[in-house]
């Protein structure tokens, strides 16, 4: 059954995603991890970028997202709620 | 005549201690519910925050209708002992409506009630039976033990789907509140069951903050 995930959510994964890279990915890479239409992936990493969770990178090897604090910390915060949200039987 | 007191003596003082704490802690989940509610937007935080926030609110007043009492702060000032007595039951009500308006709140996390229409009659029964009752101290700590019976029913059954330890300190916290709730309706048998009421209650409150500084650690 497919379970249409929130904003929240699909931050939390695109953020996911590049930690678990080192910090660092490329956006084809992005895309697939995050399971998401093109078009939906360049909105919400415009919205990331904004909200300096992330930034873009070009190098001779190409352009890379990387995550940044505010996102580190996000995924800190996110992991909290996700907890503080399953321990009263929220979800 | 009414009787606002149950206390034992020697445990004037401690229980609005044991209180003071519990109600700071009910402050704190409120104000991270509201945080997440604000960020989420999702009813069930704002819900979450307004149950905790009247709790919150209901032990406040009971600290201070208590120790009004305990220091025979208004009777000292006030000659007239109808006034003395309206500002005690006023206190006492006040507590109590908003205690069970928290409970209902957290029963609405529970169990859906998806119809806001229900809630109001509900509230509206809640205060009909606080106000309104012969019996306005076990009516209350009957109807705190049935709304806890159910919380504490959705929050093991959590626990039970989870098998976290946060699940597991939270289903034990109401556990303990549940519990208190008990030993308060059996007060008229001895007052000593009031300090077991008291004790119960603030360790269920406390691993409410146990679960809360675990959480806010990761």
């Amino acid at each position: 059954m497919n379970v249409r995930r929130s904003k929240l959510e699909i931050i939390h994964d695109m953020l996911q995603a590049i930690q678990d890279k080192n910090g660092k990915i490329k956006p084809t890479h992005l895309l697939y991890k995050s399971n998401l239409s093109h078009q939906k992936m360049r909105q919400s990493l415009e919205e990331l970028v904004e909200k300096q969770m992330v930034r873009e990178e070009k190098s001779k090897y190409g352009a890379y997202i990387l995550i940044t604090e505010q996102g580190l910390k996000f995924l800190q915060e996110y992991r909290r709620m996700k907890e503080f949200t399953e321990s009263f039987g929220l979800t | 005549m009414a009787t606002f007191v149950f206390s034992p003596p020697w445990f004037q003082g401690f229980d609005a201690l044991f209180e003071f704490v519990s109600l700071i802690i009910a402050f704190v989940i409120s104000y991270y519910s509201y945080r997440l509610f604000r960020i989420t937007e999702q009813k069930k935080y704002h819900i979450m925050a307004y149950g905790f926030f009247f709790l919150f609110l209901a032990l406040f007043i009971k600290i201070t209708t208590n120790l009004q009492i305990y220091f025979e702060i208004v009777s000292s000032l006030t000659a007239s002992v109808p006034l003395t007595f309206f500002i005690y039951a006023a206190g006492y009500f006040l507590h109590r409506f908003l205690f069970l308006l928290g409970l209902l709140c957290l029963f609405n996390i529970a169990v859906d009630i998806p119809d806001r229409r229900a809630n109001i009659i509900i509230a509206v029964l809640l205060f009909v039976a606080t106000f309104f009752s012969h019996s306005v101290f076990l009516i209350f700590h009957f109807i705190a033990a049935l709304f806890l019976i159910i919380i504490f029913w959705h929050f093991m059954h959590n626990y039970q789907k989870k098998k976290t330890p946060a699940s597991e300190i939270v289903a034990l916290s109401f556990f303990l509140l549940l519990l208190s709730q008990f030993f308060f309706l059996f007060i008229p048998v001895t007052n000593e069951l009031y300090v077991l009421g008291e004790v119960s209650q603030f360790f269920g409150f406390l691993l409410l903050l146990l679960n809360h500084v675990v959480i806010l650690k990761k």
